[in-house]
């Protein structure tokens, strides 16, 4: 939903829930970052002149290269498909992670895992597409990401700060929702954005000197014809100086954050990106994805799954935590997921080949039943036992738990286009 | 073309067999076509090679003429007034950034400006066609329309470089598109694989582009399901796909698929996998360990049986001497499959589902208009596809190429989306796209052709639409009426913004392909900037933050402003830096408005701040970002 054009530039909102909770905890004593407690203030003024507001944000951990489920959340212990891998019992008794996720064991209460995804696409550009989009591709369509999705639907586009944000990796486009639904690409979470700091030798006064002449300029084209694009160059011109002089910057400065914080999520650019993530949530922005690529294990799949989920572990978990304490894991839809699953039959080399017949999603927050597993595989896990599950379901369910109406026609390309595939259902299992 | 090096006669062959099918084709010195090839239409040996085609300038004009009066009669019946031809900055503006993909350099603007020969805009076109960055500009758009996100880095960087050697010695399109479709090879020595081997190992994909891009079909939606309202139906979009079956992830064969061999090839595979496994096993039993599975870590499944290849025959022993069909081994017999695939090393799997896929795939190609097509060896698949797709029979490609290039020229096509030909029954545009194709053939696909003759057209140079209404301006726009604005592409922007600051050699930067390669890299951050989504540039002005941030504060609108170097050092009077400054930029001289009021306005400081900022606000102005 969009801000009301009535609400100062950036502005950033909280969800009425939140902001009771926030004003409950701080009252109760509860420490409170200052940047929020700050915010707070500014943000119970933005209620006061009767703000709609954003109610649900997206964190998407993109699992680049098809994560192996037996590694991961469906392991199979003891079988000739499980490989090397234990199993660890959780806190949710009788369900087992794999012995790569210590912490997210600990945590199994607040997790939901579907075990029984199912795709046909075993292609990694398609089934990125596929899922990342809810859609499969077609060429003549470009479809807009999930968080595209949530920014459009849910994102302050006013806001100082870009709807929707993306951690490492290639970016996929707003689609058909537009450009300001496309992510804001941070490289490296821990250094400088690019192209965001005054140029050398330029100062407030010496740009807004400078844009008086576009302004002049642009004026002038518009008398000859060209209002489409002067509307468009000023807006534009507009929001990146806005981000660029910002308070609401501070959001991507991780320095800010105590060092047993940052080490908590983890020293690599991934868990430093999803602390990233946790700020920028509190700041406004409403879907981050933060990306960790690796994944395709077709050689030495067990040491090097490993070594992704001693990344993957410890910043989940972590995120999990810090947003309980901070009162925002209600609203907050965490989504760790990647394109497809990984063979059950172990190849040559130690490798696992691609795999679309049987993977997992696992998600936390948002207003999803934590401590549930839905579906099951066979023993060896190469079948699905029980409750198959499509990725337009998945997005169905996304789409209730964000409350996006996934409805909504949009036309591109050759016909009218629902938002969300309208041939899935919600999976009612995930709904807390 | 590498690739046919290594084959004897029979690809020539067919090769000349379709050569020899263009009529206004000049033949090629080759041999007469060898008995096995099919019969030709014609016997080339025993005619005279037809006259070369007419290529002049007053050939384009003659075709532009009629095209004049086609599009003239459609604004008459639409009663539809065209806008006023445009000015000389614009049309050289336009021209440069339509053929050449970068504005033209200020010196350039000046004299054709102060020029008052009758025929300078002639005289301009034909300039810019002989210009090396045309060939440049045809790659880029030949690429885009070639490559989505579903091509595989490697081999797609390779397409743009080998397309503009291609243009480059002028190669009419139907040989540039035989080449890349036939194409054989690998990678790295042969460069016209570039295109297939881009898609390797998705027939699937190369199926649709294929289509879409070269015939302006869209079949691809007919893989998952029967098309709605167009006439395709699943079987269509297998039958075409069968072509692509042999294109394998590093390598692009086009040599007969033989069944016998295929089978044996697989089942060869399937008794190493077994080997090994049965090997491990021994291995197990004899350390006494009889529990299942065990550690595999501890014991790696055996790679490649040791030198000695298993021959053919008499090594099939044991269980898969009874296979009878080595593809259907998952399903008839699971267990002897999972013990078979489980011992394979990673590299004997994959190949072993290469062709588990190939034979799926590669039942009986079919020609999307219903020829008959019967495997020969002398008739390769894709050597047999490429033939088809540039026959002057075909229905598609001339439209759908003259289509496209119409699009890159007039902001969309006669029939648009450009690449989807069937969807319309527009009665203007579909019965003049039908002329321009022959046309189109009858010039030998000769694509400097074509784009000579369009920006003839008196379509070409009219102004943008004077009215305000946007339904209005939008119907003048569709039916060719008043030119569109259109946001800069992403190759537009980076050599604009280059030749605006003064980097680089400004009067020859096109002529090396190798050279342009180290730019691609630039290029792909600049389509991030720039570009709405693969394969095609935004068509709205939304521009996104990044690129905001990039022309505000980036190095190129601040750090490297050599061009200003160049004015400030030549230039000494106020007025004529600031008029410098806008040929540089928007090729056209400030306005009395904007002159008088730009003038107080870059005096602070020194003259590089003053003129600086101009220099900066006019490259971040809503007109340099532009196409008018």
């Amino acid at each position: 939903m969009k801000l009301p054009s009535a609400l100062p530039p950036g502005t950033r909102t909280f969800s009425r829930r939140e902001l009771l909770s926030l004003l409950a905890s701080g009252a109760a004593g509860a420490a409170l970052a200052p940047s929020l407690v700050s915010l707070l203030a500014r943000d119970a003024l933005a209620q006061a002149q009767g703000t709609k507001l954003a109610d649900k944000r997206l964190i998407l951990l993109w699992l680049e290269g098809g994560p192996s489920q037996l590694e991961t959340w469906d392991p199979k212990p003891g079988t000739t498909t499980g490989g090397p891998t234990k199993g660890l019992a959780t806190d949710v008794p009788g369900w087992l992670l794999s012995e790569n996720f210590p912490s997210l064991a600990k945590r199994a209460g607040d997790l939901a895992v579907v075990r029984t995804m199912t795709s046909k696409e075993g292609n990694h550009s398609r089934a990125r597409a596929l899922v990342h989009c809810g859609y499969t591709p077609n060429p003549t369509v470009a479809y807009p990401s999930l968080g595209s999705i949530v920014a459009h639907e849910q994102g302050a586009l006013e806001g100082d700060l870009p709807a929707f944000v993306q951690v490492n990796g290639a970016p996929i486009s707003g689609g058909y929702l537009g450009i300001e639904s496309s992510p804001f690409v941070v490289n490296d979470p821990t250094g400088k954005i690019e192209n965001l700091s005054y140029p050398r030798g330029v100062n407030e006064k010496r740009l807004d000197q400078r844009e008086q002449i576009v302004d002049l300029l642009d004026r002038e084209f518009a008398k000859r014809g060209g209002t489409p694009a002067v509307d468009a160059n000023q807006s534009e011109r507009k929001r990146a100086r806005r981000l660029m002089d910002s308070k609401l910057l501070a959001a991507f400065d991780l320095e800010q954050e105590k060092e047993a914080t940052r080490s908590a999520y983890g020293a690599g650019k991934f868990g430093q990106g999803v602390l990233l993530a946790r700020r920028l949530i509190e700041h406004g922005v409403s879907a981050v994805e933060v990306v960790l690529s690796g994944w395709d294990t077709h050689q030495d799949n067990f040491n090097r799954t490993k070594k992704l989920c001693d990344e993957l572990d410890p910043a989940f978990a972590t995120l999990i935590d810090d947003l309980k304490r901070r009162r925002l894991l209600d609203d907050t839809l965490v989504v760790c997921m990647g394109e497809f699953g990984r063979t059950p039959d172990i190849a040559g080399g130690d490798g696992r080949n691609h795999w679309p017949g049987n993977w997992c999603v696992a998600m936390a927050g948002g207003g999803v039943k934590g401590g549930t597993a839905v579906g099951t595989t066979d023993e060896l896990g190469k079948k699905i036992a029980d409750r198959p599950v499509a990725v337009a379901e998945l997005f169905a369910t996304f789409a209730r738990l964000l409350k996006i109406d996934g409805g909504k026609e949009f036309h591109a390309g050759l016909r009218p286009i629902h938002l969300v595939d309208p041939a899935g259902k919600v999976i009612p299992e995930l709904l807390a | 073309m590498v690739g046919m090096a290594g084959l004897p006669g029979r690809v020539a062959g067919v090769l000349w067999a379709a050569v020899a099918a263009l009529p206004a084709q000049t033949p090629p010195p080759a041999p007469p076509p060898p008995a096995s090839a099919p019969p030709a239409t014609a016997a080339p040996q025993e005619t005279a090679p037809p006259a070369p085609p007419d290529l002049s300038p007053a050939e384009q004009t003659r075709l532009a003429r009629k095209i004049d009066a086609a599009l003239e009669q459609a604004w008459k019946d639409a009663g539809l007034k065209p806008a006023a031809p445009c000015d000389d900055a614009t049309f050289l503006r336009r021209l440069s950034l339509d053929v050449r993909g970068v504005i033209p350099a200020r010196e350039e603007v000046a004299e054709f400006l102060a020029s008052h020969a009758a025929d300078k805009r002639e005289k301009k076109i034909d300039e810019v066609l002989d210009d090396p960055a045309f060939a440049r500009e045809l790659s880029y758009l030949w690429s885009r329309a070639l490559l989505t996100s579903a091509a595989n880095g490697g081999e797609a960087r390779e397409l743009r470089p080998y397309l503009h050697g291609r243009f480059a010695e002028h190669a009419p399109f139907a040989d540039v598109v035989r080449s890349l479709v036939g194409a054989e090879g690998r990678r790295k020595e042969d460069p016209e694989a570039s295109f297939v081997l881009a898609y390797g190992g998705q027939p699937e994909a190369l199926a649709g582009i294929t289509a879409r891009a070269l015939l302006g079909v869209q079949i691809q939606c007919a893989q998952c399901h029967d098309h709605p309202y167009d006439t395709w139906k699943q079987t269509d979009f297998q039958g075409f796909q069968g072509f692509f079956a042999n294109v394998g992830k590093a390598a692009a064969m086009d040599t007969m698929v033989d069944p016998r061999r295929e089978r044996a090839a697989a089942l060869l595979l399937l008794q190493q996998g077994l080997k090994a496994t049965e090997e491990k096993e021994a291995a197990e039993a004899a350390t006494g360990d009889g529990s299942t599975g065990g550690d595999p870590k501890a014991d790696p499944p055996n790679p490649e049986p040791k030198k000695r290849r298993p021959r053919r025959r008499g090594r099939l022993g044991g269980e898969l001497a009874k296979v009878d069909d080595p593809f259907t081994l998952e399903t008839s017999d699971p267990d002897l499959y999972q013990r078979c695939v489980s011992g394979m090393p990673a590299k004997t799997r994959e190949k072993f589902d290469a062709l588990v896929r190939r034979h799926k795939n590669g039942a009986g190609p079919r020609f999307l208009d219903g020829k008959p097509y019967r495997e020969t060896p002398e008739l390769p698949r894709r050597a047999a596809l490429a033939a088809w797709i540039v026959d002057p029979e075909n229905p598609w490609f001339a439209r759908a190429t003259v289509n496209r290039i119409w699009g890159h020229l007039f902001g969309h096509g006669l029939i648009d989306p450009v690449d989807d030909l069937t969807g319309s029954s527009d009665v203007v545009a579909a019965p003049l796209l039908h002329e321009l194709g022959e046309e189109f053939e009858s010039h030998a696909t000769d694509l400097r052709f074509l784009v000579g003759t369009l920006v003839r057209t008196r379509a070409f140079a009219l102004a943008n639409a004077a009215t305000a209404d946007a339904d209005a301006r939008a119907k003048q726009e569709r039916n060719f009426a008043a030119h569109p604005m259109r946001p800069l592409e992403a190759e537009q922007m980076l050599h604009s913004l280059e030749r605006a600051t003064g980097r680089g050699d400004r009067t020859d930067d096109a002529a090396s392909p190798e050279r342009e390669r180290a730019r691609d890299k630039q290029l792909a951050k600049f389509r991030y900037y720039f570009d709405d989504d693969e394969g095609g540039a935004a068509d709205s002005f939304e521009g996104s933050l990044p690129e905001a941030l990039f022309m505000m504060n980036g190095d190129r609108t601040n750090a490297l402003q050599l061009e200003l170097k160049d004015v400030l050092a030549e230039i000494k009077d106020k007025d004529a830096r600031i008029e410098a400054l806008f040929l540089a930029t928007l090729s056209r001289a400030p306005t009395e408005a904007e002159r008088g009021k730009l003038a107080p306005m870059v005096s602070h400081g020194a003259a590089k701040d003053g003129f600086g900022d101009l220099l900066w606000a006019l490259l971040n102005s809503a007109e340099f970002k532009l196409e008018r």
